[in-house]
């Protein structure tokens, strides 16, 4: 793995203070790692994650926390080594496969899913004329298992959402709603001061609040996914969507009436909607249709009125 | 759920930059990155829709499942919980059933044995009744048998009986088979029975007496034999051979009357004194003259010098030690791309004592090792032109399955390749909150918890066995300080029992097993109690 940023003496002081220890942590006689080699994979993934700016003390965390036995495995695994490969197997086929048939929820699919992560865990892709393994680029900062998953789904993603979304007929007879087409057309150009009201507001929240709403209300996810994506409680999750979506609403309210809008003005604002239009829009003619006897009526009655009145 | 202004979802929808790497997602998942960071990660969630789809999908399984139970909290009162609903309902029924029998029993004190088997087990709380076609076959007295456990004892009863055709004569009532087959009693038992306080071992004789003239193939099939504890000691110090004469002379008095024997034997059965404990054997030595069914297939059993069980499957020719904590360690045996491999050899070795068990993978690839006693093990797979394949440690506790699935690899059959490990895989089961702890702390906790269960089992001494009781391939097993264990799989598997009645719990060493067929049974305690159940060992009664 090429060193992309230069090595701090922090890291490096830390490094070799850390090495003897974490090398035998990592196991890494077994799997044919030598302290150069590992020392020098050490001050890769440090030098990756750490700023530069980083002192003695933070790199020392770093270290300490990385997954020291399953980051040797994978860079061992990288480096052709049998043995490593013998563990690997061992530990992670039987998952690999089991998760890849979670993501992809189909058997055909999750074995091509599975099949083409072993390529390039093995490493069919040449750089320089050298297999490169997938597994050079694990660092350890998480699990392995939860490294291969991810992996997966990422490759998943990129595979299937991108094109078109895989839905088998048992799901789509079961939900069909939940599959429906993203609504493709664009948002109708809205009050650049109603623009500017809420993109303040959603600045205003943390990056995690964001993320809980994005989540929740663009993807569609319950409560219980949103949760277990943050590692938090679902009852935690359910206030947390609900207090946002108050608090959105009144601050971009008090912002806009602030620009000089008034109260009612500003609540009209920001209900605007496409679909809501449309809907009014269809209704309103539907009335009108129904209603346009009456109307004429209504207008002759005026017109006669008016008469009256002249 | 209030919704929040469309506006502010499109601006949400705005896209993000570069994507962080796996790495820092699973950190991310895992909650095993430090603040800084977090907030990088969330920053660009909040922002991409494919990261957050990848982090929802590369969510771990258990988890999944969780979500998938309950999508949505639950909003109304804790009665709605199925668990809680049954439980209610449970109570109820346990109530109700509970006050008619103290009424019943009131009004037909002399009735009282037959509504043993119809009392509903004390720790009956569990799910939904279950009303049994097997069980009501099988329990002639028992109404209603509420329990799923139940069902899968019988069912598993119902199994053995299949391994051991000729134990079960073709008869219509599971009862009847076991009055007619009948229990097999080793007729020297007595001489540990007589011997409460005493130590065993000291005499070490054998004191097998065994029904002399009674067809030595048809003994041979049935008997359960006890060794050593002939010198009875201060209760009554030449009771034992007197008895076991006493004891044969009776079985031939009364040739083949199982059924007056036994009889014989419940009528006595009250009185608590040695002398009559030995007249308790004529049942048993009885039906050893009329069983021609018994004579393959089943166990023998017998009880060594220093109180451990022992069993032979081959009439008696070899012996085995029977471990009543074993546990067992199975798995299969499959090749990397997940295919079966039959007749791999699977090796077993306890660690602490050395001791090795050889087994080949069937054709299935499943490998089954029984009755291990607890401890430390190392297993080898072997297969000419796979890899050797080596797991150790793996710790086992006490009645405990340990799976093990070995993935071979072709190559060299010399090219070991070795698995540490606290525990096999499969025995860490990744709960949900496990699989979000650092590998570090999961890894602690694997070893403490290896460690724990070796030094429990250290710390536990072997049962020390007194009597048994065998009918089939269910055994019955009782020893020093109340120890019961009950086997319905020729000892494969065991369970300790500890019976009880109203509140008091047997106590005192067991000097004395009987079963007069599958339900019915007899236990005497050196203190002196007698103990018996009707529904096989479900429940208790102590006799006044």
């Amino acid at each position: 793995m090429p060193v992309t940023k230069p090595i701090s003496a922090a890291v490096q002081s830390a490094v070799s203070d850390l090495l003897a220890e974490l090398h035998s942590a990592g196991g890494c006689d077994k799997i044919g790692l030598t302290l150069d080699a590992f020392s020098i994979i050490l001050c890769d993934v440090a030098a990756k994650y750490l700023p530069v700016s980083a002192t003695d003390a933070e790199a020392r965390t770093f270290l300490l926390t990385l997954r020291v036995e399953e980051l040797a495995l994978a860079r061992a695994c990288a480096g052709g080594h049998n043995y490593a490969w013998e563990i690997f197997l061992t530990r992670y086929r039987e998952k690999l496969y089991q998760s890849a048939l979670r993501i992809a929820r189909e058997d055909s699919a999750a074995r091509d899913l599975a099949d083409t992560l072993y390529a390039e865990l093995y490493g069919t892709s040449m750089r320089d004329g050298e297999r490169v393994s997938k597994l050079a680029s694990f660092t350890g900062r998480g699990s392995l298992e939860g490294w291969l998953r991810t992996v997966l789904a990422q490759e998943f993603v990129n595979r299937y959402r991108r094109t078109k979304r895989l839905v088998s007929l048992d799901e789509e007879s079961e939900d069909g709603s939940q599959f429906a087409a993203p609504d493709p057309e664009p948002l109708p150009s809205t009050d650049s001061r109603l623009e500017s009201a809420t993109a303040a507001a959603l600045a205003a929240l943390s990056a995690e609040d964001r993320t809980v709403l994005a989540s929740y209300y663009l993807d569609g996810r319950t409560l219980a996914e949103v949760a277990r994506m943050l590692g938090v409680h679902e009852s935690t999750i359910s206030r947390k969507v609900d207090k946002l979506a108050k608090l959105l609403r009144k601050k971009i309210l008090a912002s806009m009436v602030q620009q000089g809008m008034d109260r009612r003005q500003a609540e009209e604002a920001l209900e605007v909607d496409v679909r809501d239009l449309r809907v009014d829009i269809r209704r309103s003619l539907a009335q009108e249709s129904s209603a346009s006897p009456f109307s004429k009526e209504k207008d002759k009655a005026g017109s006669q009125k008016l008469e009256a009145k002249s | 759920m209030s919704n929040v202004p469309k506006i502010v979802l499109k601006q949400l929808q705005a896209q993000a930059g570069e994507h962080p790497d796996a790495d820092l997602l699973t950190a991310f998942a895992e909650q095993a990155l430090p603040e800084s960071e977090r907030i990088l990660v969330l920053s660009h969630l909040s922002v991409c829709s494919d990261c957050r789809e990848v982090i929802a999908l590369a969510l771990p399984a258990s988890e999944a499942a969780n979500a998938a139970v309950s999508p949505r909290p639950a909003r109304a009162g804790w009665l709605t919980m199925p668990a809680f609903r049954w439980g209610v309902v449970a109570a109820g029924v346990l109530v109700v059933t509970s006050f008619g029998v103290l009424q019943y029993r009131q009004t037909h004190p002399g009735k009282e044995k037959q509504l043993a088997a119809a009392v509903i087990p004390r720790e009956a709380i569990p799910s939904a009744p279950v009303q049994t076609p097997a069980a009501s076959a099988q329990t002639s007295a028992a109404g209603a048998v509420p329990r799923t456990e139940e069902k899968m004892r019988l069912d598993k009863r119902v199994e053995a009986r299949k391994q051991f055709p000729s134990m079960f004569p073709q008869s219509k009532s599971a009862s009847d088979a076991g009055a007619s087959v009948g229990r097999i009693w080793r007729p020297s038992s007595n001489a540990s029975r007589v011997s409460p306080g005493g130590l065993p071992g000291s005499g070490g004789g054998t004191a097998s007496g065994s029904g002399a003239g009674l067809g030595t193939n048809a003994r041979a099939a049935t008997t359960v034999e006890a060794q050593g504890a002939a010198s009875a000691l201060t209760t009554s110090t030449s009771a034992a051979p007197v008895s076991d004469q006493l004891a044969q002379n009776q079985a031939q008095q009364l040739p083949s009357q199982g059924r007056n024997a036994i009889d014989l034997g419940v009528a006595r059965a009250k009185d608590p004194v040695p002398a009559a404990a030995a007249a308790m054997q004529a049942p048993s030595v009885a039906l050893h003259t009329s069983p021609p069914l018994m004579r393959h297939a089943a166990p023998r059993w017998m009880i060594t010098s220093s109180g451990g069980l022992r069993r032979s499957l081959d009439a008696g020719l070899t012996w085995e030690d029977v471990n009543v904590n074993s546990g067992s360690i199975a798995g299969t045996v499959k090749d990397a791309s997940g295919a079966v491999i039959a007749d791999a050899s699977v090796t077993v070795t306890n660690l602490d004592t050395a001791e090795k068990r050889i087994q080949s993978s069937g054709g299935d690839g499943i490998f089954t090792f029984a009755n291990l006693s607890p401890g430390r093990y190392r297993i080898d797979v072997e297969k000419p032109g796979f890899n050797h394949l080596v797991q150790s440690p793996v710790a086992l506790a006490a009645q405990q399955t340990a799976r093990f699935d070995a993935a071979l690899r072709v190559g060299q059959v010399s090219e070991a390749v070795e698995v540490a490990s606290a525990m096999p895989a499969q025995v860490e089961t990744p709960s949900a909150g496990l699989e979000n702890m650092k590998k570090s702390r999961l890894r602690q906790q694997n070893a403490m918890q290896a460690k724990e269960t070796y030094t429990h089992w250290l710390a536990t001494p072997d049962p020390v066995f007194r009597a048994l009781a065998a009918t089939g391939s269910e055994v019955w097993a009782g020893g020093s300080n109340a120890v019961l264990y009950h086997s319905l799989d020729a000892g494969a598997h065991w369970t300790r029992v500890l019976p009880s009645s109203a509140g008091t719990e047997l106590t005192g060493d067991i000097t004395a097993v009987d079963f007069f067929d599958l339900q019915h049974g007899r236990i005497t305690t050196s203190t002196p109690e007698v103990w018996t159940t009707a529904d096989d060992g479900q429940t208790w009664h102590k006799q006044p």
